[in-house]
């Protein structure tokens, strides 16, 4: 049994781990900057971004923001157990069994959770699905799908039954698939000003040094000046909106993210309802996958060593 | 156009290697595709035996390009050559199949023992003798060198530099050509050659020194490059392409060579023909500079679909496999996510989704897999063509390089697509069997209520 001081301290280092990596290495993929070699139109991720956003705006939307009272909740909620995924209630006859693996893949619990997937599904999307072509892209995004619902349900021994929404497990695929394939791309993010404070002294120190891989975006015009290098006496700007980081930084973190609270579910399962982190955590190892699906001469440039 | 130059390309590989008929055919081909190809009638007049004829195309392409150096000089020599009927053909003008073969070259032999003494009494007596300033004596000397080794490394530059010095360039001339027409593979004699040609102004002299020199297998990629660079800086595109196809066909793994060929075609427009070169070069290899100079290049716009990937019949299969890991996927969440309850029908289900799955590759994405492709007896694909030829942004998947691998015929690849949906939709229904018995009876689940959600009771209902 730990004591309560250890478990405050456990408490209190890994609340400042969080606030100082979600505050340091937050930055909000915008864009991905990289080159699309096959130049295909994504015409999955858009189809994707659409039928996700239709479902949500159109079906489960006006029912869950009209609601004056808790009691006119009960469609929203009857709409999640019928088609939330529920891995006890695969083969129960009150429900359309494993076909919840896709209807769940395309709901979502509110604006921000559907504007944060979309948004990351539309940042690596793109290139994975340049990197496969649509068919193969697509049945991909739903294979990570079926492995984060299946795995997330099958390591985690809670016994409560609330059901699975959300296209985060499948997007983590793709993220997955980006960090195999294209690691030292360049994300556009966007950078909250909070951050600029937290992240000024790693900026100023990347600056001196020339670590090379983190640059200043080229698009935004509105920088301000927040210093003086010291050694060149020149302006370096500390604070931009927009700044291009390497892929492999914000996806290994999402991944690190992941990990302790993973660990946390499976150990004790979880019991209540919010972000099923082994979804996205089996998700994004479900990416490991990625070379069934992408084009053949990609896989055989891939292991060639040769640039994507 | 692509076609046009293709041909043109082969005409000129052709003639070079001495296959006069089937260069003449290929270059009237090419010609009658686009008859605006200046090189195409220059080179076609090498290939034509009758004055008259070769002066009709020369003047092609002198209406084509009134600046072009070499039509004017060939065109010159052979107005010369029909107002002196008895003075004895140009070497470098092929008049016939016949004619066309290399010139009578002295053997090359190995100057035996006696004669190597000889010379090295000769090489001492002329350094003596241009110590004493008898410059004349000395180069008499060299000579006597040059009957034995025309191209003897001390005797030939000694020579030629002094007769050079005394303006005897003509002299100059002829010892440099009988060490060219004795088979010496030394490409500074070439280049000595160029400076002479350049020297007496006969820049076509020149410029079929140069592309000689690119041919040897001596003349290094710097050499090459140099060349090259020559040409470019004057805009003779062509001139350079020519030196470029001779250097890649005596140094095939020269990156360089393909990165320069590539840069050539891409600053003219040709980028597709361009790309080719860039993906032949970054197949050598990526760790040197080069190589990884032409796979940046081709990063930066479509890569190509190569005859090895098509024709892989594994690739076909692993894309198969991908089908059946999702299939796999979803027969064990319809066992209600425990792999013992799978049963035969649904390991049969996902057995059968790889094969159907197959069968629809086969028959969209991978319909040039051999030995299948051969098995139908399947024909080689016409070229593609693009919309817009030079625009691959607008074009989706990868440039569609020519190939030679049969491929499967249209009906036989509508039968196994058909084929295979079919057995990918039984597939399906075998694996999701319990999925779509549920879907087609609903029964209204159980809801908990608000009251045992907040009470975290979900689990009772």
């Amino acid at each position: 049994m730990l004591s309560p001081i250890i478990l405050f301290l456990y408490f209190l280092f890994y609340f400042l781990l969080n606030v100082i990596l979600m505050a340091v290495y937050t930055p909000l993929p915008v864009s991905d900057t990289g080159t699309v070699r096959y130049r295909t139109m994504p015409w999955g991720t858009f189809a994707l971004i659409v039928i996700n956003s239709l479902v949500f705006l159109l079906w489960q939307a006006p029912e869950y923001y009209q609601a004056e009272t808790v009691a006119d909740l009960a469609p929203y909620i009857n709409k999640l157990w019928m088609y939330g995924y529920r891995e006890t209630h695969l083969l129960r006859p009150d429900s359309i069994g494993a076909f919840t693996t896709f209807t769940s893949m395309f709901m979502h619990g509110g604006m921000w959770h559907l504007f944060g997937n979309m948004l990351y599904l539309w940042t690596f999307g793109r290139r994975v699905e340049d990197a496969c072509g649509t068919v193969r892209f697509l049945l991909f995004y739903l294979m990570s799908g079926m492995v984060a619902n299946m795995f997330s349900g099958i390591l985690n021994p809670s016994t409560v039954d609330l059901p699975g929404i959300g296209a985060s497990g499948a997007i983590s695929g793709v993220m997955g698939a980006y960090l195999i394939l294209f690691p030292g791309a360049q994300i556009t993010c966007m950078w909250a000003p909070a951050g600029t404070w937290l992240r000024m002294p790693f900026v100023w120190l990347m600056k001196v040094l020339h670590i090379p891989g983190f640059k200043d975006a080229k698009t935004w015009k509105t920088e301000s000046v927040m210093s003086i290098n010291p050694i060149k006496n020149t302006y370096i700007y500390l604070h931009n909106s927009l700044i291009s980081l390497p892929a492999w930084t914000q996806l290994l973190f999402f991944l690190i993210l992941q990990i302790a609270p993973s660990i946390e579910d499976i150990q004790g399962g979880k019991e209540v309802g919010g972000v099923n982190t082994l979804a996205h955590l089996t998700g994004f190892l479900a990416a490991l996958m990625i070379f069934l699906y992408v084009r053949k001469d990609l896989l055989t440039r891939y292991f060639a060593g040769r640039a994507l | 156009m692509t076609d046009a130059q293709t041909l043109f390309r082969q005409g000129v590989l052709a003639v070079r290697e001495k296959n006069i008929a089937e260069g003449r055919k290929l270059l009237t081909e090419s010609l009658r595709l686009d008859p605006n190809n200046e090189m195409g009638w220059l080179w076609l007049s090498r290939t034509v035996s009758k004055a008259e004829i070769k002066l009709q195309c020369l003047d092609r392409t002198l209406r084509l390009n009134p600046a072009n150096e070499a039509a004017n000089a060939m065109r010159q020599q052979i107005l010369n050559e029909i107002n002196h009927r008895d003075a004895p053909p140009s070497a470098e003008v092929a008049e016939t199949e016949e004619e066309a073969a290399p010139p009578p070259k002295p053997k090359r032999k190995t100057p035996t023992a006696a004669q190597q003494r000889q010379i090295q009494g000769w090489l001492s007596s002329a350094e003596r003798l241009v110590e004493q300033e008898d410059v004349e004596g000395a180069i008499d000397k060299w000579i006597r060198v040059l009957e034995i080794v025309p191209d003897h490394e001390i005797a030939l530059p000694s020579a030629v530099r002094h007769l050079s010095r005394q303006k005897h360039i003509d002299d100059a001339h002829d010892l440099v050509w009988d060490a060219i027409h004795s088979d010496t593979e030394n490409p500074a004699i070439y280049l000595t050659a160029v400076d002479i040609a350049r020297y007496q102004k006969n820049e076509y002299e020149a410029n079929e020194l140069r592309e000689r020199l690119a041919l040897l297998p001596t003349a290094t990629e710097d050499m090459i490059s140099e060349l090259v660079d020559h040409y470019r800086k004057r805009d003779e595109h062509h001139q350079a392409e020519t030196i470029l196809l001779n250097g890649i066909q005596s140094h095939p793994q020269s990156q360089k060579l393909l990165v320069q060929i590539g840069d050539l075609l891409t600053d003219w427009g040709r980028k597709h023909e361009a790309q080719t070169y860039y993906e032949r070069a970054a197949r050598l290899g990526t760790r040197t500079k080069e190589g990884k100079v032409a796979d940046q290049k081709l990063l930066a716009t479509a890569p190509l679909l190569t005859d090895k990937e098509r024709g892989s019949m594994t690739l076909a299969w692993r894309e198969a496999a991908g089908v059946g890991v999702a299939y796999l996927l979803l027969g064990w969440q319809d066992a209600g996510l425990n792999m013992a309850f799978m049963g035969v029908s649904r390991w049969l289900g996902v057995l059968l989704s790889v094969a159907g799955a197959y069968l629809t590759i086969t028959a969209t994405s991978s319909p040039q897999q051999q030995p299948l492709g051969r098995l139908f007896k399947g024909e080689p694909p016409e070229k593609p063509k693009r919309k817009h030829e030079d625009a691959p942004s607008e074009a989706a998947g990868p440039i569609p390089a020519a190939s030679e691998l049969p491929i499967i015929p249209t009906h036989i690849r509508l039968i196994l697509g058909s084929v295979g949906a079919v057995i990918l939709l039984i597939a399906f229904w075998l694996v999701f069997s319990q999925a779509i018995t549920l879907l087609v009876n609903p029964v209204p689940p159980c809801i908990p209520t608000i009251e045992q959600l907040i009470n975290g009771e979900a689990h009772g209902c």
